[in-house]
């Protein structure tokens, strides 16, 4: 597979800040492949989203594509150049517009058919047909966002990059919406870039993540890798409840409470690890127990550990049990 | 650089000859400057500085208390004086003073009576004393709006909680505006006052009708009556400093104490009901101002312009009126045009030096239109000498004069006015394109394609509006016009100001009354935009 997008080295600090926005980020992306970063907001993650636009310019660092360098050292190439398509946070549809119009804006010097055809093909993909003469303010929030991307999509951009396109929709229509999207952007083999502070709809979408934070990259790795190996606390707990474990030799690993099995007598044959219940919690799901550890093998590091109780182990506060990893 | 970047730069360096004109003026002395100094300098000085203390006291009077009344108590005609407070503003200073330059003369046999029984002094005080009191009266009616205005934003604004914390800790509504109110709108008040000495120190047709010689009128008789340019642009330069040195106290102290002028909650303090006696003593309190400022010189226009009508239409008005409609129009929509290259360019480029060269071409209307008037006229005159120069070296036919030409004026226009149309435009399409020319570029149209297909098309009520506001700004101009006007060249100000020079005061009714319902069209337009802003 051949590199569309790379950054090297990108720097970037905007205008009155103190801190870089993104921080010496060398990150490549392959064609037909959809990365997803993740991280806090005001993590830098928005702006490396720009600065692949060109709607800024970076500090330092080089952007190139194709090999081809289109920020840095020298070079620049502006935005309406670089054939990227971008989906924005609030759609950045242009309420002038008729949606057939706002498809079409970006097809230029083609023929009359063909940008009435490509129109039909682009809204007949986002599952918008017969809304070719509405206005924009007249669609629902999730007709909104496929409009973007399908105006994203027309000119055939050699790479979309999606700023937080779910974060404006309801739970329930996010879910839908977002297999939804993943199935064009693979139908298209588009390259994308999505932007987003939701692990879930990262992982849902993503081939690879991305994890940012304050400018820079955590980690890099498939959804599995990172929910399974979360390089740090940070990254680990991107994802939910995660249990710092240091073991005597072997430096410190974070494993999910699924991961770890609580149990009131010792395993047999296996090295389990003496705790105290230190509080059981029901969350009506299952019951969480948290648990401290003082053996001379494993360590929480003074973090105490959350376990999920299983069915018939009886164990309340106070009480003594064992742990044993999966 | 790209070609935003570098026409905004040019814009900027343009606005920069004449206003660079009256600061290097300051160090070169014309051949009267010693006999100004040693004789009348003073009393413009001292005849500005009184005209402003007095009109500033007299329009916290006329404003402050309705402000608070307004906002804070429900009476009749609350709803009424909310926005009539604001029509003042729509008769500028000097036609005011053309309806109340009578009664120095219905006084005289006062006077005379004054001369008999106390003697000369006591004749000459009083006499003086009318005027400046009559004078001061008429301004703050006519721009206690400005302060109207801020004050009333401020209280509406104020944190609702903040007011109602003082009243459960025992204070009624008037202890609340003491202890409270009026300390939280000091930033605002100061800001409404700041308009009002700028307006006045502006001001030209009124302080010359009631002889009242400020330095904008000193720069007049040191041009005209005296001959001498250098030391008109001299008196120019310091009437700058001084109007640059008030807007920066003002900034300072803006900066320092900007309290919780813009609270997140936005639920208006509920009004207290007035009883019977409070809404008679409120509505009077409100009427005032209303009287002074709006109904009493309008009322008199139009009984003089009933009067006078076919009069003056016979005369060669149709005509003026036409030039003056034309030449405001044209000036107004190029001045909204070059409003939209900063703004844009100042999108495509968000740099800090973008910005500043940006804030300096929109200083213009701090300096009153006389100062830009003299700079104008002094700069033009010397790029008049220099091409005529160049020009007769060359052996080239007759040179093209740029100074007393209609370029001239209407550059001075754009010096002054840019201002009015920058403020909204770039209101308009922050508000409105968000980031959507950004999307536009990302689709493969450039910066000019973006401009005109999304960012024009989208603010097309903003632009009209702005240049609504600049033409009635142009048309009811008095000073920079009166300097730089082409001869035999006439606007409805100066058509007006002229007839009321020659003695012809019920004429002047006519022209004043169009400019005043321009003025009026002028503030429902403001309004409008005042609201979008607090929606």
């Amino acid at each position: 597979m051949s590199l569309t997008l790379e950054f090297s080295s990108v720097s970037k600090t905007y205008r009155g800040g103190t801190l870089p926005a993104v921080n010496d980020v060398s990150l490549s992306v392959e064609e037909g492949e959809i990365v997803a970063l993740v991280g806090e907001s005001g993590s830098g993650k928005t702006t490396l989203l720009r600065l692949a636009a060109g709607l800024e310019t970076p500090d330092s660092g080089i952007i190139s594509v194709d090999g081809k360098i289109v920020a840095g050292d020298g070079a620049w190439v502006p935005p309406e150049k670089r054939n990227v398509g971008f989906v924005f946070q609030d759609g950045a549809l242009f309420p002038h517009l008729t949606v057939a119009k706002n498809v079409a804006y970006g097809l230029r010097g083609r023929s009359r058919e063909q940008t009435q055809a490509a129109v039909d093909y682009m809204l007949a993909m986002v599952g918008l047909n017969g809304f070719h003469d509405r206005f924009p303010h007249a669609l629902s929030g999730g007709e909104r966002q496929r409009l973007a991307l399908a105006r994203s999509l027309a000119p055939h951009p050699k790479f979309v990059l999606l700023d937080e396109p779910f974060s404006n929709l309801d739970p329930s229509l996010r879910r839908s919406l977002r297999e939804e999207i993943q199935g064009i952007l693979k139908k298209v083999n588009a390259t994308a870039i999505l932007v987003t502070h939701d692990t879930e709809d990262a992982a849902a979408v993503g081939d690879r993540m991305v994890v940012f934070r304050e400018g820079r990259i955590e980690q890099i790795g498939t959804p599995g890798e990172l929910y399974r190996e979360p390089k740090n606390g940070y990254c680990a707990r991107l994802f939910g409840p995660s249990n710092r474990v240091k073991m005597n030799g072997s430096g410190v690993k974070w494993i999910r409470p699924e991961h770890m099995r609580l149990t009131v007598n010792k395993p047999e044959g296996e090295s389990g690890v003496p705790v105290r219940v230190r509080g059981i919690q029901d969350t009506g799901r299952h019951r969480e127990a948290i648990v401290d550890c003082h053996s001379s093998t494993h360590d929480g590091g003074g973090e105490p550990w959350m376990l999920i109780l299983e069915d018939g182990q009886d164990l309340k506060e106070g009480s003594e049990g064992w742990v044993s990893f999966l | 650089m790209d070609p935003w970047s570098a026409s905004t730069l040019f814009v900027a360096l343009l606005i920069l000859i004449p206003l660079a004109t009256v600061v290097i003026g300051l160090v070169q002395a014309g051949p009267k400057w010693d006999h100004l100094a040693s004789t009348v300098l003073w009393t413009y000085v001292w005849n500005t500085v009184i005209l402003v203390g007095t009109v500033s006291i007299l329009s916290l009077l006329f404003a402050l208390p309705q402000a608070w009344l307004v906002s804070a108590f429900q009476f009749p005609g609350r709803k009424f004086f909310e926005w009539a407070l604001v029509m003042p503003l729509a008769i500028p200073t000097y036609v005011a003073a053309f309806v109340y330059f009578q009664h120095t003369e219905a006084a005289i046999p006062a006077l005379v009576e004054i001369r008999k029984s106390f003697g000369v002094d006591a004749f000459i005080w009083s006499e003086k004393i009318l005027r400046y009191g009559l004078l001061s009266i008429l301004m703050a009616g006519v721009l206690s709006p400005y302060l109207y205005i801020s004050a009333r934003t401020s209280f509406s604004r104020q944190q609702r909680a903040t007011i109602e914390a003082a009243r459960t800790l025992g204070r009624g509504p008037f202890s609340v505006f003491f202890t409270v109110a009026l300390p939280l709108a000091r930033p605002a008040i100061v800001a409404g006052l700041s308009l009002i000495l700028m307006e006045v120190v502006n001001d030209y047709g009124a302080v010359h009708f009631f002889g009242v010689p400020t330095l904008t009128e000193g720069i007049f008789r040191t041009w005209f009556g005296l001959g001498d340019r250098s030391s008109a642009l001299r008196l120019a330069g310091l009437v700058m400093l001084a109007v640059l040195f008030v807007l920066l106290i003002e900034r300072g102290q803006r900066g320092k104490a900007r309290f919780s002028e813009f609270s997140r909650d936005q639920s208006p303090t509920s009004r207290v009901k007035l009883g019977a006696g409070g809404g008679i003593v409120a509505m009077t309190v409100c009427l005032i101002p209303l009287v002074i400022g709006l109904i009493y010189p309008l009322w008199q226009l139009i009984g003089w312009a009933v009067m006078t009508f076919d009069t003056v239409i016979r005369n060669t008005f149709r005509e003026q009126l036409l030039h003056s409609l034309l030449l405001s129009l044209i000036t107004a929509a190029v001045l909204t045009g070059i409003a939209v290259l900063l703004v844009y360019t100042s999108r495509l480029h968000p740099v800090r030096w973008i910005r500043g060269i940006i804030r300096f071409s929109t200083m213009g209307y701090a300096a009153p239109g006389a100062v830009i008037a003299v700079g104008v006229m002094v700069s033009f005159g010397m790029i008049d000498r220099g091409v005529k120069a160049g020009s007769g070296w060359l052996g080239l036919a007759d040179s093209p004069f740029i100074s007393g030409t209609i370029f001239a004026i209407c550059f001075a226009y754009l010096v002054r006015f840019l201002t009015v149309a920058y403020q909204p435009v770039r209101a308009g399409m922050t508000r409105v394109c968000g980031n959507l020319d950004e999307a536009s570029r990302t689709m493969g149209h450039s910066p000019a394609g973006t401009l005109f297909r999304i960012n024009i098309p989208m603010i097309r009520g903003t632009l009209l509006a702005a240049t609504m506001l600049v033409f009635v700004d142009i048309l009811k101009e008095l000073p920079l016009t009166m300097i730089l006007r082409p001869t035999n060249f006439e606007t409805l100000s100066t058509t007006a100001f002229g007839y009321a020079k020659e003695g012809r005061i019920h004429e002047c009714s006519v022209p004043s009354l169009i400019i005043i319902a321009a003025g009026a069209i002028g503030l429902f337009i403001l309004n409008r935009f005042m609201r979008h802003k607090e929606a």
